[in-house]
């Protein structure tokens, strides 16, 4: 019987290792993900006077992180998304943007060195503004007035809470489609890469 | 042997009797004297601050008609493209170009149109002498002059002459020069019209429109000196135009543009030697700078832009000096200035005005030679940012026998310009921004709230003060030598320098675009060394050779990168990754090192002059802002996403250039002149558009003269 139980214990121990190993596993199960391309209201094309994108239809493209997929505008309205992209605004799901309660901390680092999610000081959007304020320099992108290109601000680390009140850590590493090292203003713009690090597990364990 | 006599004998004996003038010009050599650090006459082998000197034998041998073409090869100073790209100016130990005074016989030259001053609207045909003081000087000059003062210094006419010349260059480039002087017991008088012509050119074909297009410009000056009995009167005029065809790819329409650019100015200066001890000066100044441009679509008459700008600038300023005794002197002096702008760039054609105030002392005491100490006090007021004081003190003192050391600290400030107080800028077809002046922001900002514009207030600007001037402090020490055929000179530099005017943005319109304004943001230190020697190999060949060690950076900076919170991308990942203090560069558009070395030959006994003189800048960054490279693609050193030039970033490769150029006196009146400028054709066009390729030039002077009575 002991014997039995041990071994349980030890399948069971095993299992749950492997479980957090294995990324596609349960949900319980911590995801390391990096997604391509995600495009945020890109439009039909460039303005060829400006450079400013046209057709754009004005939308968020919603995003789960726990799935990691694009999430219908029709769910707008439920806690299926965690955040949203459009043109260079995020915003969250919580406050102004939806019923969640999502939140999102910016913060000065390097993706790998940060361990732990913090529990308190998430911001969320509200009536004065998004909690990753808009403007260059000031949230999470530099704009370069002379190149025409929006870069994403180096060692800008985005630490959210999502709208069911899970742990990621997500930096964005380009705005423009394939993710060109050195974007120019002719290559289409508003398309997201970013990796991102989701605790499924709800602890605030981040590696 | 009088020491300053060698010095300036080994430094700047290029003697010529090219136009039979010899006696003037040897005079002159040997003990040139330096106006500009103290505005009083010194030698230049005393002098307690860094400075450099020009002479007109020297500029003729470069073959130069351009005064930029002749800064350009000066030790610790560069050409660099003015922020927006109209133009370029000079890089004084590490300034942009708006930070250093331009003068022209000691009065400013205006045109700074978005702050930098086209310096190649000046001619160089009735200059005598160029002096640049490096190192502040706002306690005798004011605002501007934080990296230094050049001072522009046209001859004054000593005989009866008539002169001639003709310059023909690459690109199609002539320059016609001709001027009368008269000079009598009691007073002179000089008149000199030119004008200059180019096609320009081009750096990148594929592209619409010339790197730089075609100019006309006409020239007019002349000048007039009279004593009677203790009194000097002088006065002198300059009216300048040019006339500009471009073309410019305006948000991807091709534009046909005509601008037109009109300077002039008058100055009368009254000297008036009231005792041998106590002298007055006098003098008024007035210059107004116009430039109008119109760009119409290319094959239509539709007008896509139209730009009006007008500035004048009236000083009048008494200037008593009085020697104490044989070794002391005060200079003083008080001022009015009334600066008045009027554009349609800041949103209506009403005028601008800044009304400044000033008065400045200096005490020079000289207890030796070679010994003397400078103190030195301005005080500025100004209708719109109110007082600033400027103190400086300079000495200069042997160590040994053969050495002098010199030194100098001082504060020095930049006023707003006109553009950060006033503009009122929508850049419609860029995406809807806009830009205003700190004086128009409250008023324009609640009018924009008034019509429910505003989205988002991004910085609250209500409790805001009024702008500031950029102030800087700085520390320049020298050690020279003085001694034997070879002689050099060691300097140190140090600037600090606060409250630099930046745009942030202060509001988000609905539309999703911001609105910005100017604030004092940033601090930055640049500091290095500078040396120079010169070689006087034998009685006709003179060795000189410069080098700068620059070291430039935004001191907020710094501290972010001491906190660990500086980081940059991996260019493979394309991940964050921190980056050390080491590896930040500096400020975009400054080399570490630049050098030049120059061989001038020239003979009493030959007809031949030569020289060889070539100039190298190793790597630098350029920023966002390095300006609009015309019809072509403009280099960017950012890679790393972080603001910052670091050593990931991408760099403008170290050059070097060479000018070579050799004179003839064929016969007494004639002289010819070949030259090659940039001799290996160097150009770099998505970085470097005032570099053109190389340009072959042909002179042909001819002067005839007849000595006056006095001289």
């Amino acid at each position: 019987m002991k014997k039995t139980a041990l071994a349980l214990i030890i399948i069971q121990s095993i299992l749950v290792f492997s479980c957090k190993k294995d990324s596609t596993g349960g949900s319980v199960a911590p995801i390391a993900k990096t997604i391509t391309n995600l495009a945020a209201d890109p439009g039909t094309g460039v303005n060829p006077q400006n450079g400013q994108p046209v057709g754009t239809i004005e939308r968020f493209t919603l995003f789960n992180f726990s799935s990691g997929v694009i999430v219908s505008n029709t769910d707008s309205a439920s806690n299926k998304w965690d955040i949203g992209f459009k043109g260079t605004t995020i915003i969250f799901n919580s406050g102004t943007s939806g019923p969640g309660n999502a939140g999102v901390i910016l913060k000065d680092g390097v993706l790998d060195d940060i361990t732990t999610a913090p529990t308190t000081g998430y911001l969320t959007d509200n009536a004065s503004g998004y909690a990753i304020p808009v403007g260059s320099g000031k949230g999470w992108y530099t704009y370069d007035g002379g190149a025409m290109v929006i870069r994403p601000t180096a060692g800008k680390i985005l630490l959210i809470r999502t709208a069911d009140n899970k742990y990621v850590k997500m930096e964005i590493i380009s705005y423009y489609k394939d993710a060109p090292a050195s974007p120019t203003f002719m290559i289409p713009a508003r398309y997201f890469t970013f990796r991102y690090f989701y605790q499924g597990d709800g602890s605030t364990v981040l590696k | 042997m009088k020491l300053s006599l060698l010095v300036l004998s080994l430094l700047f004996f290029i003697t010529t009797d090219l136009h039979g003038q010899n006696d003037t010009s040897m005079t002159r050599a040997l003990d040139p004297v330096f106006v500009t650090a103290h505005r009083d006459g010194r030698k230049l082998s005393t002098l307690s601050t860094a400075a450099l000197f020009i002479p007109q034998e020297q500029i003729k041998i470069m073959g130069s008609v351009r005064v930029q073409q002749i800064l350009a090869e000066q030790n610790g100073i560069q050409i660099v493209p003015q922020v927006n790209g109209l133009g370029f100016g000079i890089q004084l130990q590490g300034f942009n170009p708006d930070y250093t005074l331009i003068l022209l016989d000691g009065e400013p030259l205006i045109g700074r149109n978005t702050g930098l001053l086209d310096i190649n609207r000046l001619s160089i045909n009735p200059i005598k002498q160029i002096e640049i003081v490096k190192g502040p000087s706002s306690s005798l000059y004011g605002s501007e002059a934080l990296a230094g003062v050049v001072n522009i210094i046209t001859q004054r006419s000593n005989e009866n002459q008539l002169k001639a010349s003709i310059k023909q260059s690459s690109h199609q480039t002539s320059d016609i020069s001709v001027s009368g002087g008269y000079t009598h017991q009691n007073g002179d008088a000089l008149i000199q019209v030119s004008r200059f012509a180019t096609n320009g050119y081009d750096l990148s074909p594929a592209s619409y429109g010339q790197t730089v297009s075609p100019h006309q410009q006409w020239s007019f000056f002349g000048k007039t000196n009279k004593s009677i009995g203790k009194h000097d009167l002088s006065l002198s005029a300059r009216y300048f135009n040019e006339e500009q065809q471009s073309q410019y790819l305006v948000n991807q329409t091709a534009t046909k543009g005509t601008g037109n650019i009109q300077d002039w100015m008058i100055n009368p200066v009254w000297k008036f030697k009231m005792t041998p001890y106590i002298h007055s000066t006098l003098r008024a100044y007035y210059t107004q700078y116009n430039a109008t441009a119109v760009y119409l679509k290319d094959h239509s008459e539709e007008v896509i832009s139209n730009d009006d700008f007008h500035q004048s600038f009236a000083r009048i300023e008494w200037n008593p000096k009085i020697r104490i005794n044989e070794y002391q002197t005060i200079l003083a002096g008080a001022g009015l200035v009334n600066e008045k702008i009027n554009t349609i760039r800041y949103g209506s054609n009403e005028p601008r005005h800044q009304y400044t105030q000033y008065a400045f002392g200096q005490y020079t005491i000289t207890p030796s030679d070679h010994k003397e100490l400078n103190l030195g006090l301005r005080y500025d007021h100004n209708n719109v940012y109110g007082g600033q004081l400027s103190p400086k003190i300079s000495f200069i003192t042997p160590v040994t026998a053969s050495l002098l050391w010199n030194g100098s600290a001082g504060m020095g400030f930049k006023s707003p310009d006109f553009r950060q107080l006033y503009l009122d800028f929508t850049n419609a077809a860029g995406g809807g921004y806009i830009v205003l002046g700190r004086e128009v922001l409250n008023e324009k900002l609640s009018s924009l709230q008034n019509q429910n514009l505003i989205a988002t207030l991004l910085k609250d600007v209500s409790n805001e003060n009024a702008i500031k001037p950029e102030r800087s402090y700085s520390f320049n020490t020298a050690i020279k030598s003085v001694q034997g055929q070879f002689n050099w000179e060691l300097g140190l530099f140090y600037h600090r320098v606060s409250e630099l005017i930046e745009t942030e943005p202060v509001a988000q319109l609905t539309s999703g675009s911001n609105i910005y304004s100017y604030f004092n943001i940033s601090k930055v230190r640049i500091q290095g060394l500078d040396a120079q020697c010169q070689w006087r190999l034998n009685q006709a060949l003179r060795l000189q050779a410069g080098y700068q060690l620059l070291y430039a950076h935004d001191l907020q900076q710094l501290d972010l990168l001491k906190q660990g919170l500086k980081f940059r991308r991996d260019p493979v990942t394309l991940s964050s990754v921190r980056i050390n203090q080491a590896d930040y560069f500096g400020l975009s558009n400054r080399s570490r090192h630049s050098a030049q070395i120059k061989l001038f030959y020239q003979s009493q006994d030959q007809p031949w002059n030569a020289s060889v003189r070539m100039q190298y800048r190793s790597r630098f960054g350029l920023g966002s802002n390095s300006g609009v490279v015309q019809g072509g693609e403009v280099f960017v050193s950012e890679r790393s996403g972080n603001d910052i030039l670091d050593k990931y970033d991408a760099f403008v490769k170290g050059y070097a250039l060479m000018n070579i150029s050799a004179g003839w006196t064929a016969w007494k009146p004639l002289e010819l002149q070949i030259g090659i400028d940039n001799v290996w054709n160097k150009t770099i066009p998505e970085a470097l558009p005032s570099l053109p390729g190389r340009i072959i030039y042909f002179n042909v002077n001819y002067s005839i003269s007849k000595k006056a009575k006095h001289s």
